[in-house]
């Protein structure tokens, strides 16, 4: 099977959208309790090494084996409706994204408080780059998800390899999709020096 | 002395059963149930299960709810399917009413032995491992291979072309041990129904469950039009008895049930059952003839042993440690309260794979630490190299590693293996550690290079002194180094995620799954953290002695 550029750059696009989409979600959740948990550290002793014990624990799991976990407890305990965006393979990559959102967004957090409360106001800022930075990296790790058969970029990449009888021409493909997450995660950066280099005048 | 008499009544006609001067099955059966017949419905106590049945003229019989084409809950007791059907002409023959349960894999042993129901019905694969649980009824009523379905326009025909696939599989499943030992990576759903389910959403390419499931699912009449021709039947493989299950204390029961089943068979209604509901009847057709020739034929025992099938020997022989592994449970559950079970220690194919999958694991592990650092180095020189050209190369490689998603570099890496034409265990495990090695070695590379340019004295830095100053970023690539091998299972390396997966997938236990692996990554990510920060304090110590760097 040849490769149709026309038909597949727009599906793999729309399929990149999901990788998005998805990576918005994960760091959404990282926000949402990697902020707290952050601000909890400077009100306790106690609190701060329970809290710092739990990110020790979310850092040293891999997100791989999270979604697995997830995905045998979600198979076990849980009925999802076929048309639900939260379907059960995304639901646990969302689980496993959450485990490294969560810590990296803390550290990025702690730092930020840190050089606030040393009257570092500008360098607390940082915390927004940093925070592009956790969904950049986020966003990439989606990837993982085509195992679930998630179906995002890499997964909808992997259907279309199936189909090509001639390894080389997989190879081809996978090599250009590659190029294509090294493009995007470049232009990202770019972005993310942009913002510094914008926080660094004001 | 009126119990003492009821009693030897009892004894007497249990007895009898198998002492049978009949000439035909049906003749057989008559008597059967003429006996049981005779028992006396005033002491309920007294009576054993069939007798029971036959006075309170119904029985319980636990059926699939979900199992096209077998067993399907249309309504409270209202059970559409051959094996529903089965249950019906089962009770009608008895002349008592069904009263139907619905049971899953998980629950159809439990439900029996604790008295809940009487009869398992429900897609049972007599092996020698439940042999010892239940008393599985023979003759058979049943039998089906697994069938592996995927897509039409992707090749499959032998179990060694699913190597790079993922296939969905049910939990508990025997057939799982064949897919496990071919090195397929399998993703496990609980519940027949989540399986098409996840098929239907495009979650799983490949599916295996038994043939009859299968075919019955994707392949018949009653296949909604969204799953027609979504996957094909691409192979099948191991041919495994169905059967129904009665307690081992139940033992009239059983050799009533036995005589009816074989009088099934001989009158063709089963053939009929399963042709209605989409069912191959090569089996039963099979058992038509064979219960038909005169070899079958009742003697004086009841039926020939010659006639009846045997059990499927596909259970995991116990381990050398499994005493052991039985006391530490044994201890958990008496002084904790809590039920763990280590299957993949108790039984020597689980073992095997599990050592051998720990063994992988370590290997990559470490052998991926040792290339990150390996590759760090040659790529920070190539960066750092006089020649132009060399250091455009090594700024191209480091771009390329750092930026693309681990997985594809996994895929890339597994088509390169695919095209040379061999994909051994060893390779792939040497593959897996050489791309978590660039991935990460390109990571630490540019951390390198950022900490040169950042420091005033990078000229008079020693390589020791720059490790030493990009420590913090090198000891977070390692750590992701330690932490990468799971992704080799994508590609089918054989680590510990893919053995203890599939491990799961033939016992049935997941929580001491997921407590190994946890357990394994916490003690690699710290063993590396706490190793990097003494040869961090190691080489600082070395640095300041130097004239080179002074780190502080």
């Amino acid at each position: 099977m040849k490769l149709d550029l026309i038909s597949f750059v727009p599906e793999f696009l729309h399929a990149f959208l999901q990788n998005l989409w998805l990576g918005v979600v994960a760091l959404v959740i990282g926000l949402v309790l990697g902020l707290p948990l952050a601000r909890i550290t400077f009100k306790s002793h106690f609190l701060s090494k329970v809290v710092n014990g739990m990110v020790v624990f979310l850092r040293a799991i891999p997100v791989f084996i999270v979604m697995y976990i997830a995905l045998g407890i979600l198979t076990m305990t849980t009925t999802i409706a076929d048309t639900n965006i939260f379907s059960m393979p995304v639901c646990a990559l969302l689980i496993g994204l959450s485990f490294s959102s969560v810590s990296s967004v803390f550290d990025a957090a702690v730092d930020s408080i840190k050089c606030r409360n040393a009257g570092k106001t500008r360098e607390a800022m940082l915390i927004i780059p940093n925070i592009f930075r956790v969904f950049v990296s986020v966003a990439t790790t989606t990837s993982v998800g085509a195992a679930l058969g998630v179906k995002e970029a890499v997964s909808f990449s992997l259907t279309t390899a199936e189909r090509m009888t001639n390894p080389a021409d997989r190879l081809v493909l996978v090599l250009c999709v590659s190029l294509f997450f090294v493009v995007f995660v470049l232009l990202m950066r770019w972005l993310i020096n942009i913002s510094v280099k914008n926080f660094a005048r004001v | 002395m009126g119990r003492f008499v009821v009693y030897i009544f009892c004894v007497a006609t249990t007895l009898m059963v198998p002492i049978s001067s009949a000439n035909t099955l049906a003749e057989l059966v008559d008597q059967t149930i003429a006996t049981a017949k005779t028992a006396d419905c005033s002491d309920k106590r007294e009576l054993d299960t069939l007798q029971r049945i036959v006075c309170d003229k119904q029985i319980q019989i636990g059926v699939r709810g979900d199992y096209r084409s077998m067993s399907v809950a249309e309504s409270r007791n209202e059970y559409v399917g051959y094996e529903a059907d089965l249950a019906r002409l089962i009770a009608q023959r008895l002349g008592v009413s069904p009263k139907f349960t619905t049971v899953n894999p998980t629950n159809r042993i439990e439900k029996l032995l604790n008295g809940e129901i009487d009869l398992v019905l429900a897609t049972m694969s007599h092996t020698a491992a439940r042999d010892k649980v239940v008393t599985f009824i023979r003759p058979h009523y049943y039998s089906s291979p697994s069938s592996i379905f995927g897509p039409a326009n992707v090749p499959a025909s032998v179990l060694t072309d699913l190597r790079t696939q993922t296939v969905c599989v049910p939990l508990n499943t025997f057939f799982s041990s064949v897919l496990a030992e071919n090195n397929i990576r399998m993703i496990i759903y609980d519940k027949a129904d989540r399986l098409v389910d996840a098929v239907r959403q495009g979650s799983c390419m490949f599916i295996a469950h038994d043939q009859s499931f299968l075919r019955a699912t994707f392949a018949s009449k009653h296949t909604p039009p969204e799953l027609k021709g979504r996957v094909l039947e691409k192979m099948s493989f191991l041919d495994v008895p169905t059967g129904m299950g009665v307690r081992n204390d139940d033992k009239s029961l059983g050799v009533a049930l036995g005589q009816i089943v074989a009088e099934l068979h001989q009158s063709g209604v089963l053939v009929e059952s399963a042709r209605q509901h989409d069912v191959l009847p090569d089996f039963l057709e099979k058992q038509q003839k064979l219960w038909s020739t005169p070899q079958c034929a009742p003697n004086a025992d009841g039926l020939p042993d010659g006639c009846l099938g045997k059990a499927a020997d596909l259970s995991d022989r116990a381990s050398s440690i499994a005493s052991q592994v039985k006391s530490v449970e044994d201890w958990l559950s008496k002084t904790f309260g809590i039920e763990f079970t280590m299957p993949m220690l108790s039984g020597q194919i689980a073992l095997k794979f599990f050592l051998s999958g720990l063994l992988n694991s370590t290997v990559i592990c470490f052998g991926a630490i040792a290339a990150t650092l390996i590759f760090a180095l040659l790529i920070f020189g190539f960066i750092r190299s006089k020649s132009s050209l060399v250091k455009k190369g090594g700024y191209g490689i480091a771009l390329i590693f750092q930026n693309t998603p681990i997985i594809l570099l996994f895929i890339a890496a597994a088509i390169i293996l695919n095209i040379v034409g061999s994909f051994t265990p060893t390779q792939t495990i040497i593959m897996s550690i050489i791309v978590i090695g660039l991935s990460n070695g390109a990571n630490a590379a540019v951390a390198m290079k950022d900490t040169l340019d950042i420091r005033n004295d990078s000229a008079s830095l020693s390589l020791k002194a720059i490790v030493v100053a990009s420590f913090v970023q090198i000891r977070a690539c390692l750590v992701n180094a330690a932490k990468g091998s799971p992704v080799a299972s994508f590609v089918g390396t054989p680590e510990l995620l893919s053995v203890m997966t599939n491990i799961t997938a033939f016992t049935g236990t997941r929580s001491s799954t997921y407590f190994f692996m946890i357990i394994f990554y916490l003690i690699s990510v710290q063993l590396v953290v706490v190793v990097c920060n003494r040869i961090l304090t190691n080489m600082t110590l070395t640095v300041d002695n130097t004239s080179n760097g002074k780190i502080k």
